[in-house]
């Protein structure tokens, strides 16, 4: 439809030499049902498969989080200069990454309007 | 009677059975969409499967704002740009005319022709192709189009013009070249 309400005469020529021929191309490719019980087991092997790799992920996490725990407390135990220079370091790189981020964000929603 | 919008939210609360009604449901349907947009069964077939497990990965986000068919195109739509973009331009275009001319010998066996307007939507690049796919085939407003494909509306307007004026270009020289 145009902005009057009328069909627009792209869609009419398009419905007029493509749409019946692209039906019949979808009719002659019309895929048979997929077993339900199939489809059932596919369904749950993948989520299944999914949980496994949450749990992985999740695993991987805590390491790394030990790991930046153990260093953070390190670096307190030695020097309260360089515990502070790593936070300040970690603080500088989490603004950076939202600002980066959120600039991405805006700059779609900019484009879009 | 068949009711979506209950399966869907049985779905999104992890109901395998209502999920797997779901896909069975909507499988044919996403098939011939994906093969339209890509002319090509085999890829055809991975993206269909592809989409398939997006879905049982994602359906607790869906909320059943839009038909589940909807949703559907969208992911497909989206995992097609993500795939054209890893592959290079080049290889693409050898693989794509041998892909082609098999779906035109299958589709002649099926058809008992090989329609100009499908000549012509092959003719076009995939990017136009699903623009031009989504408005006119599907019924989508261009603003549906850009959100389902997380694009500018610009760009969506731009791909449907380019699109369709080119189909229109190509059907004209058919039509002339079959007059002649």
């Amino acid at each position: 439809m145009n902005k009057n309400g009328a069909p627009d005469e792209e869609q009419l020529w398009f419905d007029r030499h493509m749409r019946s021929e692209l039906s019949r191309f979808d009719q002659a490719f019309e895929q048979p049902e997929l077993d339900p019980m199939q489809l059932e087991a596919f369904v749950q092997n993948h989520r299944q498969e999914m949980k496994r790799k949450l749990w992985r992920e999740l695993a991987f996490f805590w390491i790394v989080a030990a790991i930046v725990l153990v260093v953070v407390l390190g670096a307190l135990n030695r020097s309260l200069a360089l515990f502070a220079a790593l936070q300040a370091a970690a603080g500088l790189g989490a603004i950076g990454y939202i600002g980066i981020t959120l600039g991405k964000k805006v700059k779609r929603l900019w484009k879009n309007s | 009677m068949y009711d979506e919008a209950a399966i869907v939210k049985k779905a999104a609360k992890g109901d395998v059975q209502s999920l797997s009604e779901l896909l069975r449901q909507h499988y044919s349907f996403l098939y011939q969409y994906v093969l339209k947009l890509t002319m090509d069964k085999g890829k055809a077939e991975d993206l269909t499967q592809e989409t398939m497990l997006k879905a049982i990965e994602k359906i607790g986000t869906f909320k059943g704002q839009s038909k589940f068919s909807t949703w559907l195109i969208a992911i497909a739509s989206r995992l097609s740009i993500d795939r054209a973009r890893r592959y290079k331009r080049e290889q693409q275009y050898v693989q794509e005319e041998g892909s082609a001319r098999s779906l035109r010998y299958e589709t002649l066996g099926r058809m008992n022709d090989w329609p100009d307007a499908l000549e012509a939507l092959g003719q076009l690049e995939e990017n136009q192709r699903m623009a031009v796919l989504l408005k006119y085939y599907y019924g989508y407003s261009q603003e549906e189009i850009a959100e389902m494909l997380d694009t500018p509306v610009g760009t969506v307007k731009s791909r449907i013009h380019a699109g369709i004026k080119q189909l229109r270009k190509e059907m004209t020289h058919h039509e002339q070249e079959r007059s002649s």
